[in-house]
């Protein structure tokens, strides 16, 4: 949902009087809110990080509203900003060392994934085929954090947010053959270790049996 | 085509590019298999990402105070930065303006050629005795003309 106000548009009222601008501010905030938090969760996989970063994003927003041209949509251009702020944020070595030293990294991820795995939706599915789904997604999960950060963030915009190729080209500044290539990539180690999990999955059936 | 789709073949056909993938497809139930199982796996991820983003309303508003208050913060903030900037302007100009007036500082040259007016008042002693003109009441010193042995002579009340 696109809000009819622009940033360009607050930084006039801005001049005339702050109060208004905090209040016109506020209903970009509220349009715009849910799908930040959305895009950061699914990059950093934090919901507190998530949220500190969303906050962080309408900040920086507000504070460089001057230099929205409008050549972008307003949700686009919050896209580029959550999106920069999040690679940022991965490729933070504090971060990192961090979770280095309390370890379990790749078992919080797997964790994560899981998680994540659960929260889908109830399809009516059988439940060994519900278990499945749930056991590929984590896959995806799996293999989407080994990703690199700008990859991920390109993945989350094509299939959390299924964004069209240019439009993410648009957010991260890349040109739409570099969106497909990293695409591509992305969706092969997916695919791979889709496969690996099948062949797992496939080995503990066979064990089963009798 | 004959066989089964290479994988960067596969990821395009998954990605839903490329004709020649797609024809194949529609002929080859395993490689369709395979692909559809990547897309459905793919549609989960994106229900699962958008199903954990989602939060109760409470959440939201929360949030959106959090955002509003900290962008009138640092309103507030660079506010009083701009009044302390100003203000800081105004005492300088108001110390530069108000206070006196000094002379320049004379170079070091200038400063050695320069003498006090009391100076001038001082008198070398030896000045009486280069003065070639005798006056009435002081010693007279005939040194340039004085022979060998020249006797002194008192100007005015010599004594004899």
């Amino acid at each position: 949902m696109e809000s009819t106000l622009t940033p360009a548009k607050l930084l006039a009222q801005a001049n005339a009087s702050a109060g208004i601008a905090r209040e016109d501010f506020d209903g970009i905030v509220r349009a715009h809110q849910r799908r930040i938090y959305r895009v950061l969760l699914g990059i950093v996989r934090d919901p507190d990080t998530a949220d500190t970063l969303t906050q962080e994003c309408f900040l920086r927003a507000y504070r460089s509203r001057h230099s929205f041209r409008g050549e972008s949509s307003v949700a686009t251009w919050l896209v580029r900003i959550a999106v920069r702020l999040a690679i940022d944020h991965g490729r933070s070595r504090r971060n990192r060392f961090w979770r280095q030293l309390f370890g379990g990294a790749a078992a919080d991820e797997s964790a994560a994934g899981s998680t994540a795995a659960e929260e889908l939706p109830d399809t009516g599915a059988s439940p060994e085929r519900a278990l499945a789904a749930r056991e590929e997604v984590a896959a995806v999960w799996a293999a989407v954090d080994q990703l690199s950060p700008q990859q991920r963030a390109i993945f989350v915009l094509r299939f959390a947010e299924e964004m069209p190729l240019e439009e993410i080209g648009r957010a991260m500044q890349l040109e739409v053959g570099t969106v497909k290539s990293h695409l591509h990539r992305a969706v092969s180690a997916v695919r791979k270790r889709l496969a690996t999990e099948a062949q797992k999955h496939k080995e503990r059936t066979e064990e089963r049996k009798p | 085509m004959s066989g089964h789709l290479r994988d960067e073949q596969l990821t395009s056909a998954v990605l839903d590019e490329g004709d020649e993938a797609r024809e194949h497809l529609e002929t080859c139930a395993e490689c369709r298999d395979e692909a559809e199982r990547a897309q459905a796996a793919l549609a989960g991820f994106g229900e699962s990402v958008r199903a954990e983003a989602g939060r109760p309303d409470g959440f939201w508003a929360w949030q959106r105070d959090a955002i509003l208050a900290r962008v009138a913060q640092g309103t507030v903030r660079t506010r009083r930065l701009a009044w302390a900037g100003a203000m800081v302007l105004v005492i300088l100009g108001a110390v530069l303006l108000t206070r006196p007036r000094q002379p320049a500082p004379r170079s070091p040259a200038t400063i050695s050629e320069w003498r006090s007016p009391t100076e001038s008042l001082l008198r070398s002693p030896s000045d009486d005795l280069m003065r070639s003109t005798p006056r009435l009441g002081n010693f007279y010193y005939e040194l340039q003309s004085a022979p060998q042995g020249a006797r002194k002579r008192k100007g005015g009340n010599n004594e004899s």
